[in-house]
């Protein structure tokens, strides 16, 4: 089973790729479930055809009771992908670390892997390790490798160099580790040679190379990511390549 | 409301749900009592909670790593002999918001080791609520512990947050006192009973029916004096689970150990009693003989339990 997560500094497209990532595994003909961790709770959104589906913090808030199934805080979008948003407290109040928590004991309690039976797990993860709550998805158990996301921006840089030194700050036999770097074009100037520059540094791949492209927002704006959209664009190839990569690592792993 | 208030069960099935008296509606007062203070188990109450519980292990000592005010009770316990297996780590302020905590957890355990005259079995590092919201991977931390100390270490929370969630603190304290099992060859006459921390009374029916049905070795954690005795436990044909707390546990045993388990559900009616433990006979995978010696046995059981009771009845002149 392949297991990721993807980080990345907010606003740097993380939702996007892994959107993209969970449809290009999915065209591929495997089974996938996608996690959004983020109180936004929009990680899914392209997935289903632009509606949300319920966070389980939502969920647990609305009802004062845990749901009993799977389906309850659950919906099927493209291509059989189940999306699941852990979404978090009202912003201001409470504790989204907590809520990755609790959100995890209840698919682990649900039995989530055993009765969906997925071949691919995506985790969208708000922002950089901020607490224990946003290291739940690379604990064992749960992903086993780490993709980041960034651009040639600095901030985006600087918090992809933090996000690298606090996976390797677990690693250990049983966390996850990082599988290198999605680089999501933002049209900075030398982007590639910054975002090259860093990888080196780091001693990190990039795993794939996002252009820029108005068909990204294009098909967001009708609630699709670009693999449904148009498959045949080169941003959906890209993402395309990205999973054919994944999958045949995880395959020669086997 | 200021007044005592009570109903009889039968008043208020004949009320109906909808004509709930207002005393039982407990979101509409400002103090009412939860189902929380009917479980809840102080230990001056001698009961066992998660503490008491978590130094189940025969040789174990437990290191409660909590802000000072939620270990205080925990002096209570002492009267009970387990002052020379309790320790404490400290936590303040500095130590929850930096995290810094978890790097003084294993070098404590290590001061615990090296304070005793003797190796203890294992470190029970036992963490309260707050730690929950900072999710420590506490899994990680007894690795580490266990680097440190070469001494098996086990987490146990304390969190009375999730005291009411489907998994609540008794149950999985008792999934850690049961952790360390290790799979060995399983023995098809011996069995566990799984449910207490307390040992089953000696007289209870469940043994005699037990041995009756060919089970020649039944254990229960809280029997076991030894280290060895505990490791025991794991030859198990299967477990038989008596409280459903204590489900978890079995379960982890089933898939770590491939111990099946039976849970026998608490009744007090009689012939359900004797209709459970029929049964559960049938499920037995024992030769004709035994098993029908375990159901003459039940048998047996049931009208000697009949008599009990009417004597009981006739002394309290129902």
């Amino acid at each position: 089973m392949i297991k990721l997560a993807i980080y990345g500094k907010g606003g740097i497209g993380k939702s996007t790729c892994t959107a993209n990532l969970a449809a290009a595994f999915a065209s591929l003909g495997k089974r996938v479930i996608q996690i959004g961790c983020d109180p936004k709770a929009d990680s899914t959104i392209n997935l289903l055809g632009g509606t949300p589906v319920t966070p389980v913090m939502d969920y647990m808030r609305d009802r004062d009771e845990e749901p009993t199934s799977i389906e309850e805080i659950s919906q099927v979008g493209y291509g059989g992908i189940l999306c699941i948003e852990t979404g978090g407290p009202t912003p201001g109040l409470g504790c989204a670390g907590r809520g990755i928590i609790t959100t995890f004991s209840l698919l682990e309690e649900l039995e989530l892997f055993e009765k969906f039976k997925p071949d691919v797990v995506l985790y969208d993860v708000l922002g950089d390790v901020v607490c224990g709550g946003f290291a739940a998805p690379i604990r064992e158990g749960y992903a086993d490798k780490v993709l980041i996301v960034t651009s040639g921006e600095k901030m985006a840089l600087y918090a992809a160099n933090n996000i690298n030194k606090a996976v390797k700050n677990f690693e250990d036999r049983s966390y996850a580790k990082v599988r290198g770097i999605i680089m999501n074009r933002r049209a900075v100037e030398n982007e590639e040679e910054k975002v090259r520059a860093f990888a080196e540094s780091a001693g990190l791949d990039i795993a794939a190379d996002i252009p820029r492209s108005a068909d990204i927002i294009k098909y967001e704006d009708m609630g699709k990511t670009v693999i449904e959209g148009d498959p045949e664009c080169e941003t959906a190839q890209r993402f395309m390549e990205l999973a054919k990569k994944l999958i045949a690592e995880d395959e020669a792993n086997d | 409301m200021t007044d005592a208030f009570y109903i009889t069960a039968a008043e208020l099935a004949d009320r109906g749900f909808d004509n709930t008296p207002d005393e039982l509606m407990s979101h509409r007062h400002m103090i009412y009592s939860s189902p929380a203070t009917l479980d809840f188990n102080s230990p001056g109450a001698k009961g066992f909670g998660v503490k008491r519980a978590g130094l189940a292990i025969p040789g174990s000592v437990m290191l409660l790593v909590a802000p000072g005010c939620c270990g205080r009770n925990t002096a209570l316990l002492n009267e009970l002999g387990y002052n020379e297996r309790f320790f404490y780590l400290l936590l303040d302020d500095t130590d929850i918001v930096t995290g810094r905590h978890l790097t003084k957890i294993p070098k404590a355990c290590k001061e615990v080791c090296d304070s005793l005259d003797y190796t203890p079995t294992a470190v029970m590092i036992c963490i309260t609520c707050v730690d929950a919201l900072l999710g420590t991977d506490m899994e990680r931390v007894c690795r580490k512990c266990e680097d440190e100390t070469g001494v098996p270490t086990v987490p146990a929370y304390m969190y009375a947050l999730t005291r009411e969630k489907r998994l609540p603190p008794m149950a999985g304290v008792r999934k850690s006192v049961y952790s360390l099992l290790e799979p060995q060859k399983r023995i098809s006459s011996e069995c566990n009973i799984m449910g207490y921390f307390s040992h089953v009374h000696d007289d209870c029916e469940l043994y005699d029916l037990l041995h009756s049905a060919g089970i020649k070795k039944v254990r229960e954690l809280a029997r076991c004096e030894t280290i060895e005795q505990y490791h025991e436990l794991s030859r198990a044909n299967f477990n038989l689970v008596i409280n459903p707390e204590a489900r978890y546990a079995a379960q982890d045993l089933e898939k770590r150990l491939g111990i099946p388990f039976i849970e026998l559900t608490r009744m007090y009616r009689i012939d359900k009693i004797h209709n459970q433990y029929r049964l559960l006979g049938r499920h037995w995978v024992l030769c004709s003989t035994t098993a029908s010696t375990a159901a003459r046995r039940s048998g047996q059981w049931r009208t000697s339990t009949e008599n009990s009771v009417r004597c009981v009845l006739r002394w309290a002149n129902v």
